[in-house]
């Protein structure tokens, strides 16, 4: 189909035709699920008796026919048949992965990270549909922001008997120390979620409402990205609402509450890090939206305001777009003893010089037991008809709601779902058919026993819609989670002392995270992102003809926004320590492999004179244990390849390639945000290929080699990648540095562990000393000679021209410090500059003869004297940088409350921050 | 009566610490019998940010932020307070505890809303219908509210035994209750923890106690200690407060610094603090009345 094909049809449709579909390709009129088999062997993806579950209700109309949407959607991927949307599948999945999107990204150690799965069939949402929703939504945030605002505030609904008070004062969502927080201005969300089913009698009900922190728009974004990705044509033909205007409509949303008129609010989102289960979406929103992402740890409360723990300064934050619920926010007020929450912040909240957005304490709407007021309270806040229904549900704290409840708990043909009325994590949802009698009974007796902490909800048995599972197309029941934002302040107080609010003021993203389950019941009893079955992307239809508008396009309406410099003192330290320990990890997998590959060689180990010299780096570098440097001990086979094969690989000893490796990983999730999609792809290769190797196999030796030396490329592979396609910016700096520091340290040893033998170096072992420090080339080609110490010397130890000798990370690190942001004049200097001064001064003054002068006992005291200097100088050097530029990354913990003189003799642990170690 | 009210609490730090929030409960708050005619909070060193405001239960709050580096830590609560002896409740003359139940439940004025938020689980009082069986023997169908409650204060008196070392400021309350053992603030817990499993409003009420020294003896300046009690809400009356350490109905030497649903909501001080290495806490009370007084009970 041309272009120009598509263009002339989507403007001629009535709006029910989306996918203009009259092309080449479909050229055949035969009705939907009608077509049999393409003359040119196609299998249709809907074969020909394929029936809408009996459900389908959002697809078709009363006689059963998928509408026009399906219509267009059904011949389309007929036309495709079943092999190709299986290959453009399997290239959606390829996408997920290499973008890294998962759910509970960082449990993979556990095996539990999820994979995120995405249907290839969209669900279409006919427009009258999608603006009937739009609608209903709207109403929905107009009435919870009314309700969040009497709660915190006057609190007239509960007065005037409209809301039972239990429903508040027994709620421990219900947050006192967040009362009167939004005085200064009318509170309003920002970004708010509604979980919704469309139910077989054409009713949509909600089911759930998330007003804290509510996750999925981000994987609804990205499901849109792939989809229009492997079904480009079909997606442009159409009248589908575009996402990005509503994320714009999210960012001008959170500019405005900066309410200070600032032209360049500052923005960050704080996660609760890469621990979190949606932490991916965490890290693509951010970067979409351009917000910088911080962890309560680079952010602290001064003179009632927020700042940024920036390298060079604390730069103040204007707007919190938080990701960590509410009574994690505040360790002060909250008592929370979880490491998340920055100390003070409720007050800075008060105090008007910082905005967090969702308002602290909206978790108190996410409560179940609100629900059967909702309607009433839409009838006299709003003083309009609710739009959309809500599941039933019943709240045990009235008396015939209870009854009803312990009535259907009764009767096995009328389950019902028994969940908290305050979503207490410690109340589990339960569908009491599933209960044995002693948990019946149990049950009950708590119910009875706190009436108010309870609701009954009905099981939803919602409408199906045609997912692609294994090769074929089957009805799975779904939900929809719909988002919203307010743009400005939603509510004015009327003269009847009620509130009124404007429903321009919101946008409703025209589009959806709809998911897949099996049981209508395991949306209420386990609501949390990726417990469904997969997810589909949602195509909300317009009337009119939907502009073209670029994914990046720019939010800012002509404003610039300053990024780069605001590179935070954890981020910083993370990037010290990724360079380090990808260069950690490389130096050691070149050792190994020097020994595999003569462990594996045809000659008796006791002729291979080198052998002990190898174990001697490798004790030296921590990689093995003692235990081989003793004489003798390297010609006893099995010892070797337990002490050198297995401990490579295991996760016990602290030396291993696996550990080394689940440092690496662990460092680059928590700067994920930094690194490219190509970086994190190869990290997750190069766990693949460790987890391929089976230890404990007769040749393992040999397998071990080739193992290694693919991780050698994987691993140049990300460093170079890492570091290639970054900006030269700190981070940059940092990640360099850390690589410098730990690439000197490794030199150093190498050296020391040649050098500090008394005598002369034998030929052989001057080799592995090249084959390890891979100079090997580089020193053929410069000397086409024997070895000799005095170049050896000079090529790994003083050249600054070979990226691999000490003299090179010298000079490269004498760059980057003098480049570190400061506070003093550039003529002062600082201590990392003098350390570099003295370091590099040594190494340029070195007279390559003078170093290699051996005394009588055949030692050579200048070389190893100076060996030690550097090496004390470089660990000197990353102390200092951490001092400087990293110690503010420490958290705060509680003191301890002044209350009984007797208890009063208690100290308290130091602040937690977890501390990397050196070699 | 007057009083006098010096309340000193100090850290001492190993290291410097670079920051520190507070949040601080030592203004005393007026009731129906009690006024606060002066207070006073200084801090060393002197804060970047402080701010005074009254929190959801109507206490008096004092937030503060330290940003100069500080090895020692000291706040100075100073107060004058004057009080009068509560009007006398008869206990046989109180409703009977189910009314009072019923009434609360039912909250039909706007005390009685007021006071139904104090009957319900708090953060450290978690609902546990252990309590209510304990308490049940006293409680029996038709007794005064008052003469109920005075009964359990007493059966905490009997059965409980009075030992700093048993207990700290975290400790749960379930916790002290199997242990038997503890301070003011752990049978404070203990009897609102009761009282609220029988339905009933209670609420924790966080202060000081004057006491005299033995006769002939001078009074030590900070033998004086915080002191915390309850108060039991009867429609009609109000609240009454009740001393289960000292099984005492307060009269004139109880005085009230703040109020809520458990010490939680009214730690006298709490805080953060980034650096510092390890803490040292020490806190001086003293309670001086201004016209002298006889009478004595123990204090914490």
């Amino acid at each position: 189909m041309s272009s120009q094909s598509q263009s002339s049809l989507s403007q001629t449709g009535d709006g029910l035709q989306p996918f203009g579909l009259s092309g080449q390709e479909n050229q055949s009129s035969v009705p939907p699920g009608g077509m049999q088999k393409d003359p040119s062997g196609i299998a249709p993806v809907f074969p020909a008796d394929f029936a809408f579950g009996n459900v389908c209700s959002p697809l078709s109309g009363p006689d059963k026919t998928p509408d026009p949407h399906w219509q267009g959607l059904v011949t389309y991927l007929n036309s495709l048949g079943t092999a190709e949307l299986e290959r453009r599948w399997k290239k959606a999945e390829q996408i997920l992965h290499e973008h890294g999107v998962a759910y509970d990204i960082f449990s993979e150690q556990d095996g539990k990270q999820r994979p995120w799965e995405l249907d290839p069939i969209p669900f279409p949402v006919p427009a009258d549909t999608w603006e009937f929703l739009e609608k209903g939504i709207c109403q929905r945030m107009r009435l919870l922001s009314a309700i969040y605002a009497d709660i915190y505030g006057s609190q007239k609904l509960i007065e005037k008997n409209h809301l039972p008070p239990e429903l508040f004062f027994a709620n421990p969502r219900f947050l006192r120390q967040c009362h009167g927080i939004c005085n200064k201005e009318i509170p309003r969300f920002h970004f708010h979620s509604t979980d919704l089913c469309r139910f077989p009698d054409g009713g949509w009900r909600i089911f759930s409402d998330r007003t804290q922190t509510p996750s999925g728009a981000g994987y609804a974004l990205e499901n849109r990205i792939i989809l229009s990705r492997i079904l480009p044509r079909m997606f442009h033909a159409g009248k589908v609402h575009r996402l990005a205007p509503f994320f714009k409509a999210f960012y001008r949303s959170l500019m405005e509450i900066s309410g200070m008129q600032k032209r360049e609010p500052s923005i960050v989102m704080l996660t609760s890090g890469p621990a979190s289960p949606t932490y991916f979406e965490h890290v693509f929103l951010s970067r979409y939206l351009g917000f910088t992402l911080v962890e309560s740890s680079d952010l602290t409360v001064r003179n009632d305001g927020v700042f940024l723990k920036t390298l060079g300064e604390m730069l103040p934050v204007d707007v919190i777009l938080r990701r960590i619920e509410d009574v994690h926010c505040d360790p002060l007020v909250f008592g929370s003893t979880s490491a998340a929450g920055i100390s003070g912040l409720v007050q800075a909240v008060r105090s008007g010089k910082v905005a967090v957005a969702n308002p602290l304490g909206s978790g108190i709407l996410e409560t179940p037991g609100l629900i059967p007021f909702l309607p009433g309270l839409c009838r006299l806040i709003l003083g309009e008809e609710p739009i959309l229904q809500d599941l039933p549900t019943l709240w045990c704290g009235q008396e015939t709601a209870l009854n009803t409840v312990l009535s259907r708990m009764a009767d096995a043909d009328d389950p019902v779902i028994i969940s908290s009325a305050f979503s207490d994590p410690r109340i589990p949802s339960v569908d009491t058919s599933s209960l044995s009698r002693d948990n019946m009974d149990r049950l009950m007796a708590q119910i009875k026993a706190a009436p108010y902490a309870f609701v009954g909800r009905d099981i939803p048995m919602p409408c199906t819609l045609p997912v692609w599972e294994k090769g074929r197309i089957q009805n799975r029941i779904t939900s929809m989670r719909m988002f919203s934002t307010a743009t400005t302040s939603l509510l004015q107080e009327t003269g009847a002392g009620l509130w009124a609010a404007a429903e321009k003021n919101i946008s409703v993203m025209p589009g959806a995270l709809t998911r897949m389950a099996d049981h209508g019941e395991s949306f209420l009893i386990n609501t949390g992102q990726g417990q469904g079955q997969g997810s589909k992307d949602t195509w909300c239809f317009s009337k009119e003809v939907v502009e073209y508008k670029s994914m990046m396009h720019k939010f800012t309406d002509g404003l610039d926004i300053h990024r780069g410099g605001d590179l935070t003192s954890r981020v910083a330290d993370n990037m010290l320590w990724l360079g380090r320990y990808v260069e950690r990890t490389e130096g050691m997998l070149r050792v190994i492999r020097s020994a595999l590959i003569r462990l594996n060689s045809e000659s008796p180990l006791d002729m291979i004179r080198e052998f002990p010299f190898l174990l001697r780096i490798m004790t030296n570098l921590d990689i093995s244990s003692h235990k081989l440097s003793q004489p003798g001990a390297f010609y006893n086979m099995r010892i070797l390849e337990s002490e050198i094969v297995d401990p490579i690989f295991s996760s016990q000893h602290p030396g291993s390639i696996r550990n080394a490796l689940d440092s690496v990983r662990q460092v680059a999730a928590s700067v994920r945000d930094r690194l490219s999609n190509d970086s994190w792809h190869i990290l997750g290769r190069m766990e693949k290929q460790l987890k391929q190797f089976e230890p404990h196999r007769h040749n393992q030796a040999s397998e071990a080699q080739e193992l290694v030396s693919e991780m050698i490329l994987t691993m140049s592979a990300f460093a170079g990648l890492a570091l290639e396609s970054m900006t030269r910016s700190m981070g940059w700096r940092f990640m360099d540095m850390g690589r410098r520091l730990e690439r000197a340290g490794y030199m150093i040893t190498l050296l020391k562990s040649l050098f500090s033998e008394k005598g002369k170096p034998r030929t052989d072992e001057m080799e592995v000393l090249l084959e390890v420090a891979d100079s090997t080339i580089t020193y053929h080609n410069r000397y086409r000679t024997t070895l000799l110490m005095a170049p050896i010397v000079d090529l790994l130890l003083l050249d600054e021209l070979n990226p691999r000798a000490v003299g090179f990370q010298m000079a490269a690190l004498s760059d980057h410090v003098e480049k570190l942001p400061r506070s003093t004049p550039a003529t002062v200097w600082t201590r990392e500059e003098k350390t570099m001064l003295d370091l590099t001064t040594q190494l340029r003054l070195a007279d390559i003869h003078t170093l290699l002068e051996m005394t009588p006992e055949g030692e050579m005291p200048q070389l190893n004297q100076l060996l030690e200097r550097l090496y004390k100088g470089i660990k000197d050097l990353g102390k200092q940088i951490t001092q400087h530029y990293l110690s503010r990354i420490e958290t705060e913990k509680q003191l301890r409350n002044a209350f009984e003189i007797s208890a009063a003799d208690v100290s308290a642990d130091p602040g937690g921050k977890s501390s990397h170690y050196e070699i | 009566m007057k009083y006098k009210i010096s309340h000193r609490t100090w850290y001492q730090y190993s290291s410097d610490a670079s920051l520190s929030h507070n949040e601080i409960f030592l203004t005393p708050r007026n009731t129906p019998v009690q006024s606060c005619m002066e207070s006073d909070i200084t801090l060393i060193p002197s804060p970047a940010a402080i701010s005074r405001r009254q929190d959801y239960f109507g206490n008096h709050v004092t937030t503060t932020t330290i940003q100069v580096p500080h090895d020692l830590f000291e706040i100075n609560a100073i107060s004058q307070v004057s009080l009068t002896s509560p009007s006398v409740v008869a206990p046989d003359k109180t409703p009977a505890w189910e009314e009072v139940r019923k009434a609360v439940w039912q909250h039909a004025s706007p005390e009685d809303l007021d006071a139904f938020q104090f009957a319900f689980a708090s953060p450290m009082i978690p609902k546990d219908d252990r309590f209510g069986h304990w308490a049940k023997e006293i409680f029996v169908p038709g007794t005064p509210i008052l003469q109920a409650a005075l009964g359990l204060t007493q059966k905490i008196f009997t059965e409980f035994t009075y030992d700093p070392r048993a207990t700290t400021t975290t400790t749960a309350v379930d916790k002290a209750f199997e242990l038997k053992r503890g301070v003011c603030q752990d049978f404070a817990h203990i009897e609102i923890a009761c009282l609220r499993s029988l339905g009933l409003a209670a609420r924790y009420v966080s202060g000081y106690l004057h006491t005299l020294p033995p006769p002939g003896k001078p009074k030590l300046i900070g033998s004086d200690a915080s002191h915390a009690w309850v108060a039991i809400y009867i429609p009609g009356t109000g609240w009454v407060d009740i001393d289960p350490t000292n099984n005492v109905i307060p009269t004139d030497q109880h005085l009230t610094l703040a109020w809520g649903r458990d010490y939680s909501d009214v730690t006298p001080v709490k805080g953060t603090v980034l650096g510092g290495g390890k803490h040292k806490l020490s806190v001086a009370v003293d309670v001086t009345a201004l016209v002298s007084h006889g009478d004595i009970n123990h204090g914490g």
